[in-house]
């Protein structure tokens, strides 16, 4: 029986995996298989899922760095919105 | 195709010299974008946003809409940012580049001249952190009698304040 930070680790190889681009239905079948095995294999998947969702939000603040290295003139009267 | 981020900035153009002026840290930066684009949809203005700006990054805005959660937005994207600022630089690449400028896994293996199994290591690695961040650590058993959500708020308050 794994602990928790085990089956934590093989739900985030299982997740880098999918998310790689890499991923054949055999994979899937495998996944599911492991997710089905275990209420904890379940949660731990999900969570990891939902981080790395989230994780898009980071272009929140990639897009006001950009904005800070912006040279002023590169911005047009034209394209303001006010 | 210009890039999405500069396209959106190009909407923000009157925070812009503020923003140019201060040294920025982030959590100016945060404050700035958050309260322009709010103000925006305030407005009721129409952003154009280009394809790759789904909700998950719209609902930075939304959460500040509605009041009642508008603690949470803030709070996401500070452990956010705290989370990418700890782990090791290559693994920090990895994350920028997959989950900010959407570069396939082959494309990052290709541009930091390292395999993709290696690329693949990193966001295994990346995704724990994260959710470390976000969701409360599970590197240790929670002690008897505490409930999660006290675990949690420890955490965050650690996180905020570190």
């Amino acid at each position: 029986m794994h602990n928790s930070l085990q089956i934590e680790e093989i739900a985030a190889k299982w997740l880098a995996r999918k998310d790689s681009g890499n991923w054949s239905s055999a994979d899937e079948a495998e996944l599911t298989a492991w997710l089905e095995a275990a209420t904890a294999h379940r949660v731990a998947y999900i969570r990891l899922e939902a981080a790395w969702r989230r994780a898009r939000r980071l272009k929140a603040i990639a897009a006001v760095a950009a904005l800070a290295e912006m040279p002023q003139q590169a911005v047009s009267p034209a394209t303001r919105i006010d | 195709v210009p890039d999405p981020a500069l396209v959106f900035c190009g909407t923000m153009r009157s925070c812009h010299a503020a923003v140019a002026r201060s040294p920025s840290h982030k959590s100016f930066l945060f404050t700035t974008s958050r309260h322009l684009l709010v103000d925006r949809i305030r407005r009721q203005r129409v952003i154009s946003f280009e394809p790759g700006w789904d909700l998950d990054e719209l609902n930075v805005l939304v959460d500040e809409i509605s009041p009642q959660r508008s603690v949470g937005a803030d709070e996401v994207l500070r452990a956010l940012a705290r989370a990418i600022d700890n782990p090791p630089p290559r693994c920090r690449q990895v994350v920028w580049m997959r989950r900010v400028e959407n570069h396939s896994q082959k494309e990052v293996a290709k541009r930091l001249g390292i395999g993709e199994a290696m690329v693949e290591k990193h966001v295994a690695k990346a995704m724990r952190r994260l959710a470390d961040a976000l969701f409360g650590c599970q590197c240790s058993e929670k002690p008897k009698g505490e409930t999660g959500n006290r675990v949690r708020e420890d955490h965050y308050a650690q996180q905020l304040t570190n």
